[in-house]
């Protein structure tokens, strides 16, 4: 069991050594993490300018079969399926965008026909709460490890180290 | 033959109420003859138990429709070897076997305690008997299998022709002997709980190894639905985020997380109280699950017919959940001496970090799960929440955990320098940039796969230097390397198990980085005798075969296909359509290389034999389904028990 004083500790120090503050540190990598869910939107989210094809799969995959119960279009092989299939790339060849493609068929259907909800009302709940959630969690675990920490820290400077 | 299923059922639930009394009553008061009594009658649980499995069996083989569950689940088509199938196929008859597993949970919990941890072993039947009277109960009165219809059908509805297959055989029971088996560590928890002993650590070793079983249990059948759907279902995916499969997945991730803080717990006494929370969620959302798969509200493929008793669950589980609560803070004892964090950067703080994004995965997959829900509660909308919700949230999440992966294992107890840490992960961050440069120069410029590719290289890449650094310090001692090799591993079970079980992960997430990212897939519109090109394969059509069977039409489409030149063989991709449930199945035709893919899935045939066909190449499934024996490998070396006092003594020192 290594004694103290050969072990410096403390993250903190790591970022004494690039010349940060602590808090500058790990709000950082906070941010970056955040940052991280970005690249996934933008991965997932594709740009416009891409084959109608590779759209029209996009939106297949985002629309749910109305008739079968948790299937994508992409998915199901039902008569109806198919029939929606050609509807979304004849939209896209007559010019349509994404969103309105997606409109079109929310108004006949309704809200539910999307696999994904939407960013407004009560389904924007639905992309708000995680985020905020973990982000708490996290915050909240840091703050309860750093207090644990030092209390640890406390009680080896008064020498009641149990040894374990 | 049915009457006889029913009496059992009755007996077992008598059986259960006075064990739980008896053991109960017992344990508080130190009368151990009671106790004995309550266990020795669970004992015989699982043998009433088969004799109700029996009958029913009996029924479906001997076509007895004047049971209303054989009637409903069966008909005079359907081959003789898919009745013990359509045992576990309906709602009355799943309930029968998830009772009668548990029961063998049962007896095998309270035998394995009562000679390894006897204090806790009467509290912990009454949990048990709990359990397994509540099923009972359920079956008696609100999903008996043995009712008799009160006039006998000339023939039976049969069930749905989807699940007429192999996979019926192993996935089903799998996943739902997994759900269950999460009883096992619940119930020891509770046990020492309720024993008083909630500060100590004598559980430990014990919920450890329950923990690990259900967590192999239930690991073995998310494999197998998901290689079931792959195979099968032919839309070419294995994990649909449907609600039935979320309610699989959510306990498996607490259980992940339960099975890395006992670890902690066991070197240094830390996160007791933490644990057994643990145990409690993870109990909660196998209860949860059972909810979502009877109770059908939320539309799934998967559902069973809906019925009332899915609140019944329901309720059952807020009891279950609000009373384990209760009892914890109750029944709270002073805690043992215990090790104190001493740095957030040390092996304790990873797994508490583990544990946070293992925890917020299964929160996000039951917000996405009940979300339909609340958004119909609030505001009476429909909405859906599928694939593309969870791969965005969850996604990066994941991604965070396989970093962690790589790093936490090497991180030493207590306390860490960044000086260290950065002297162990250059090799691995070495392996995963070289990867990486190599990936990107062969053509994978999608960033997210490169980053993913890199990253479960680092963690192979950590999890090898480890391996290969321990192989070495065994050889300067004077072993070979094969001795030294074989040594390591069995004398560092729990480490080197784990070891194991995190390549397998990785083999998995090659599958589903591959797969996600470049799957590649057409339609093609084809008459016999005409060819077309995809990707490097050529497949010609060449015929179509139409079978009619009693309950069936088949069509068979037969492919003759290259690759690169090479003829690979036949494909035969096929289509049936079952008038009598007006439903069709189709069943693709897959050529699997470790590379990719082929797969060849109908769409349609019209009566020229003109044929629609899905083309899909998916790159590195193969190594999805490779991941399966590692997984189980590794989980059994780390349950495997210690041999030797000398192993035990090694082990401490190192885990």
């Amino acid at each position: 069991m290594e004694s103290r004083s050969q072990v410096s500790p403390r993250p903190g120090r790591f970022a004494k050594r690039l010349g940060v503050s602590k808090i500058t540190y790990f709000t950082t990598i906070l941010i970056a993490l955040l940052f991280s869910t970005q690249l996934f939107a933008c991965a997932t989210d594709g740009g416009t300018g891409r084959s109608g094809e590779a759209r029209a799969v996009d939106l297949d995959k985002v629309l749910m079969c109305p008739v079968c119960p948790g299937e994508s279009l992409d998915q199901s092989q039902t008569q109806l399926a198919y029939q929606m299939k050609s509807v979304i790339r004849v939209k896209i060849n007559e010019g349509w965008t994404d969103q309105q493609i997606l409109d079109y068929f929310v108004e006949r259907y309704g809200s539910s026909v999307l696999l994904e909800p939407q960013t407004e009302g009560v389904s924007l709940l639905a992309w708000v709460v995680p985020p905020v959630a973990v982000l708490l969690s996290l915050i909240v675990l840091i703050i309860l490890l750093r207090i644990r920490v030092a209390q640890s820290d406390k009680a080896h400077v008064e020498g009641s180290d149990n040894g374990r | 033959m049915a009457e006889l299923g029913h009496v059992t059922l009755i007996l077992t639930l008598m059986v259960a109420a006075y064990a739980c009394v008896a053991s109960l009553l017992g344990s508080m008061r130190g009368m151990a003859s009671l106790v004995d009594s309550a266990v020795y009658g669970l004992y015989t649980t699982p043998l009433l138990l088969v004799v109700a499995t029996i009958s029913l069996i009996y029924a479906f083989v001997t076509r007895d429709f004047s049971v209303r569950y054989v009637a409903e689940n069966s008909d005079l088509a359907m081959p003789k070897m898919y009745t013990w199938v359509a045992f576990y196929a309906g709602n009355a008859g799943s309930m029968l076997y998830i009772t009668f597993i548990l029961a063998l949970l049962v007896v095998g919990v309270l035998y394995y305690l009562r000679k390894n941890l006897r204090e806790i072993s009467g509290y912990t039947a009454t949990i048990l008997s709990l359990m397994l009277g509540f099923f009972v109960f359920v079956l008696v009165f609100y999903a008996n299998p043995f009712d008799k219809l009160p006039v006998t059908p000339p023939d039976g509805q049969g069930i749905n022709p989807l699940l007429v297959h192999l996979g019926m055989f192993f996935h089903p029971p799998m996943q739902m002997a997994g759900l269950i088996s999460v009883v096992a560590p619940f119930s020891i928890v509770m046990g020492t709980v309720m024993a008083g002993k909630s500060g100590s650590d004598i559980w430990v070793e014990h919920g450890r190894t329950w923990g690990l079983v259900s967590w192999l249990v239930l690991t073995i059948g998310l494999m197998l639905g998901s290689w079931w759907a792959y195979t099968i279902l032919g839309w070419g995916g294995y994990w649909a985020w449907d609600p039935v499969e979320n309610s699989a997945l959510m306990p498996w991730l607490v259980m992940t997380a339960f099975v890395h803080t006992v670890v902690i717990q066991r070197q240094r006494g830390m996160f007791r109280t933490w644990n057994l929370v643990l145990a409690i969620m993870a109990f909660s959302l196998a209860q949860v699950g059972m909810f979502l798969n009877r109770g059908g509200p939320v539309p799934s493929v998967h559902s069973f017919a809906e019925s009332a008793m899915g609140w019944t669950f329901l309720v059952f589980m807020a009891i279950t959940l609000f009373g384990s609560v209760v009892i914890l803070v109750l029944k709270s004892s002073k805690q043992d001496n215990a090790g104190k964090l001493e740095s957030l950067l040390s092996r304790e703080a990873a797994f508490l970090f583990n544990n946070l994004l293992l925890l917020a995965i299964a929160f996000i997959t039951l917000w996405g799960t009940i979300f339909p829900l609340i958004a119909d509660l609030l505001n009476n909308e429909t909405v859906s929440v599928g694939p593309p919700f969870y791969n965005r949230m969850n996604g990066p999440l994941i991604l965070c955990l396989l970093v962690l992966m790589a790093i936490a294992p090497m991180l030493p107890w207590r306390q860490a320098r960044f000086g260290q840490i950065w002297s162990m992960l250059r090799a691995p961050v070495a392996l995963a940039l070289a990867v990486s440069c190599v990936l990107v120069i062969a053509g994978v410029r999608l960033p997210l796969a490169v980053v993913s590719f890199g990253i479960i290289s680092l963690v192979i890449g950590s999890v090898l230097q480890e391996w290969v650094r321990g192989v070495i310090v065994r050889h300067q001692r004077g072993e070979s390397f094969g001795k030294a090799f074989v040594r390591l591993v069995l004398s560092n079970r729990s480490r080197y198990g784990g070891y194991i079980v995190h390549i397998g992960i990785m083999l998995l997430a090659i599958g589903a980085t591959g797969s996600s990212f470049y799957a590649t897939q057409e339609d093609f519109s084809l008459a016999p005798g005409e060819s077309v090109s995809m990707g490097n394969y050529t497949m010609r059509y060449v015929s179509l075969d139409s079978e009619e069977y009693g309950n069936r039409l088949e069509e068979e489409a037969l492919f003759d296909v290259t690759r690169g030149g090479h003829h690979i063989g036949d494909m035969k991709p096929v289509r049936a359509f079952y008038p009598g449930h007006n439903v069709g199945a189709t069943k693709a035709a897959i050529w699997s290389t470790p590379l990719e893919d082929f797969y060849i899935v109908p769409s349609r045939f019209d009566e020229d034999g003109r044929g629609v066909f899905r083309v899909h190449i998916f790159p590195l499934v193969w190594w999805m389904w490779a991941s399966g024996p590692v997984l189980v490998l590794g989980t059994l070396v780390a349950i495997s028990p210690r041999r030797s006092a000398h192993d035990r003594s090694e082990e401490s020192q190192t885990v």
